[in-house]
C-alpha cells in the first residue's frame, strides 16, 4: 500500500469515527439518563419526553394491575407525577423503566388494598358493559365468544388474586421481564424473583382449575 | 407429584427450565396421569395470559401530566426548584447556647458584691453626710471601732459590716417600689422606730429587711449586703447572694432633719434623685426631701 492510499485510508476511518461519534452523541443525548439529567435541571421538554416514551409501558403495567382502565389512567399519571416530584432521588446506574415500574408496582398495591372493599359483582358488571367497546374481532364470532370466556375468566382469577402473586404474573408473564429486572423493581434477589413467580403461577392455576375442564367438552 | 417436582413443571411450561430439568419432568409426565393434566392446565393457562396482553388504548395526555403535576405542587417539590443548600440546623442551638452562656455571664457578674472602698456610692454617702454633717460612712469601714453599730436592735449578730454600697433612707415602703418601677414581693407590715437617734444606725434597716429583700431579689443594681441575720432567718439564703463575699454592707439613715433639696449647693448637678423623707420640714411644713446623683448606688430602707 502506497503511502498516497494509506492516507486516504486513514482519512476515511477518521471520517467515519468522527460519524460515529455525532451518532454517540446523539444517542447519549436522548438517552434516559440525559433526559432525567435535562429534567432534574429544569427543562421540563426533557420530562415530557420520557413522558411519551414509556407512558403506553406504564400504562399497559397499570392496567394488567388493575383491571380498569380509568384506574389504570389515574395510577399511569401519578406515577409520572411522582417521578418528576422525585427525580433528584434517581440514580443513574439503574434504568428508568425499573425506576418507574416500580413506582407504579407501589402504587398498583397501594391501590388494589384500597379497592378490595369493592364487590366482585361490581367489577364484573362494569368489566362486561365494556367489552364490546374494547375487545373482539368482528371476523369470528365464535371465536370472539370462547377468547372473551377464557379472558374474562383469567381476568377473574388474576384479580382475585393477592397482590405480591399479581404482581408477579403481570411483570413476568404479560409484561415478559426478565428475573433482574423483577428483582430490581421489587427489591428482591434474582432467587427470590423467581420463587415468588412459581408460587404466584401455582396460585393462578389453583384460581382457574375449575374453570380448565368447560372450554374443552 | 412433589412441590419441587411441580415447580420444574411450571418452569418446563414456561419455557425456563434447562434440557436436563426437561427430560426429568418428561420422565414424570409419562409416568402419572395426574402430572400430565397438570401440565395441559398449566399449558392452557400460558395460552390465556397471552390473550389477556391486549389492553384498551390510553387517554393520557401532556396536557393532563402537566396540570397534575402544577396540581400536586410543582414549586413546593420539583426537581427545578429544590434547593440544592440545605440550612444547617445546628445554627439555633448553637445560638441557644450562646446566648444561654452570656446570660448566665451576665447574672453572675451583676450579683456580685463590690468590695471596692472606694465605690461611686461610697463617695455619695461621703458627699450627702458631709453636707447634713452627718457620720460619714467610712466611718464604719472598720468594724471594730463602731462594734455597736453592728450589732442588731432585734438580737441578731451580724457576721460581717455591711457594704457601703447600700445607703437605706427613711422612705415609706409604698415609694419603694414606685421609685423603682416594680413592687416588692414580700411588703409586710414593719413598725419603723421613730425615736432614731442622729446618724446613721441600723436599726432600722435590720428592721425592714423583708423591703430590702423584696428589693434584692429583683436584682437591684448595685444592691449588696453580704451578710445578715435577722429574726425572720437568714436574708441572704434567700435572696441567694454570696455569703463569704468581700467587704460589708452599710445602711446609713437619714432622720427627718436630714437636709432638704434648698440646703444643697447651687452647683449640684441638674440629674438627680430626689428621695422624699417621712419627716416634714418645721419651716415649710413639706416634707423633706433628700437628693442623690444616681440610684445605683442607693438602697431605699427604713
Amino acid at each position: 500500500m502506497s503511502l498516497r492510499e494509506r492516507s486516504g485510508r486513514i482519512m476515511v476511518e477518521s471520517r467515519l469515527m468522527g460519524f460515529g461519534a455525532v451518532i454517540k452523541g446523539r444517542i447519549d443525548a436522548d438517552s434516559d439518563v440525559a433526559l432525567v439529567r435535562r429534567a432534574r435541571e429544569g427543562d421540563y421538554e426533557a420530562f415530557e419526553q420520557l413522558f411519551e416514551r414509556y407512558r403506553a409501558l406504564v400504562y399497559r403495567f397499570a392496567y394488567q394491575m388493575t383491571s380498569r382502565r380509568d384506574d389504570a389512567e389515574d395510577v399511569a399519571q401519578e406515577a409520572f407525577v411522582r417521578a418528576y416530584q422525585n427525580l433528584h432521588r434517581y440514580r443513574d446506574e439503574a434504568k428508568f423503566t425499573t425506576w418507574i415500574l416500580r413506582i407504579v408496582t407501589n402504587l398498583c398495591t397501594d391501590q388494589m388494598r384500597m379497592t378490595t372493599r369493592r364487590t366482585a359483582l361490581e367489577q364484573q358488571e362494569a368489566a362486561g358493559a365494556l367489552d364490546w367497546m374494547t375487545l373482539g374481532d368482528v371476523e369470528d364470532p365464535v371465536a370472539n365468544l370462547e377468547g372473551d370466556r377464557r379472558k374474562a375468566v383469567l381476568r377473574t382469577a388474576l384479580n382475585a388474586l393477592p397482590v405480591h402473586h399479581r404482581t408477579m404474573i403481570v411483570l413476568r408473564d404479560l409484561e415478559e421481564r426478565e428475573y433482574p429486572e423483577i428483582s430490581a423493581i421489587l427489591g428482591c434477589t434474582v432467587g427470590g424473583a423467581k420463587l415468588r413467580v412459581l408460587r404466584a403461577r401455582r396460585a393462578l392455576r389453583e384460581r382457574l382449575e375449575p374453570f380448565f375442564g368447560e372450554g374443552s367438552q | 407429584m412433589n412441590r419441587k417436582q411441580e415447580e420444574e413443571l411450571i418452569q418446563q411450561m414456561f419455557s425456563e427450565s434447562t434440557e436436563s430439568e426437561s427430560s426429568q419432568v418428561d420422565k414424570l409426565k409419562s409416568a402419572d396421569a395426574h402430572t400430565q393434566v397438570m401440565a395441559q392446565q398449566y399449558k392452557q393457562m400460558r395460552e390465556d395470559l397471552k390473550l389477556t396482553r391486549e389492553v384498551p388504548a390510553d387517554q393520557l395526555s401532556k396536557e393532563r401530566l402537566r396540570e397534575a403535576i402544577l396540581k400536586a405542587g410543582l414549586s413546593a417539590s420539583g426537581p427545578a426548584n429544590r434547593q440544592k443548600w440545605v440550612w444547617p440546623g445546628w445554627i439555633p442551638s448553637l445560638t441557644a447556647s450562646a446566648c444561654a452562656v452570656v446570660g448566665v455571664y451576665f447574672v453572675f457578674s451583676h450579683s456580685e458584691v463590690n468590695p471596692s472602698p472606694t465605690s461611686p456610692s461610697q463617695e455619695i454617702v461621703s458627699k450627702l453626710a458631709k453636707q447634713a454633717e452627718l457620720p460619714v460612712a467610712s466611718r464604719f469601714a472598720d468594724p471594730s471601732a463602731h462594734p455597736l453599730k453592728f450589732e442588731a436592735s432585734l438580737g441578731g449578730s451580724i457576721e460581717k459590716p455591711i457594704n457601703p454600697a447600700i445607703v437605706a433612707t427613711a422612705v415609706p415602703k409604698a415609694d419603694i417600689g414606685a421609685s423603682y418601677g416594680f413592687q416588692a414581693k414580700k411588703l409586710k407590715s414593719v413598725r419603723r422606730p421613730w425615736s432614731h437617734t442622729p446618724g446613721p444606725t441600723l436599726t432600722s434597716a435590720v428592721a425592714n429587711v423583708d423591703v430590702l429583700y423584696g428589693a434584692m431579689s429583683l436584682s437591684f443594681p448595685g444592691a449588696a449586703l453580704s451578710t445578715i441575720s435577722t429574726r425572720n432567718g437568714d436574708l441572704f439564703s434567700r435572696s441567694g447572694l454570696n455569703r463569704n463575699a468581700s467587704g460589708g454592707p452599710l445602711a446609713a439613715q437619714f432622720k427627718a432633719g436630714a437636709p432638704s433639696v434648698s440646703e444643697l449647693p447651687a452647683d449640684a448637678p441638674s440629674k438627680t434623685i430626689v428621695l422624699i423623707n417621712d419627716g416634714s420640714s418645721a419651716a415649710s411644713d413639706a416634707n423633706q426631701a433628700t437628693e442623690v446623683e444616681s440610684s445605683r448606688n442607693v438602697l431605699v430602707g427604713g
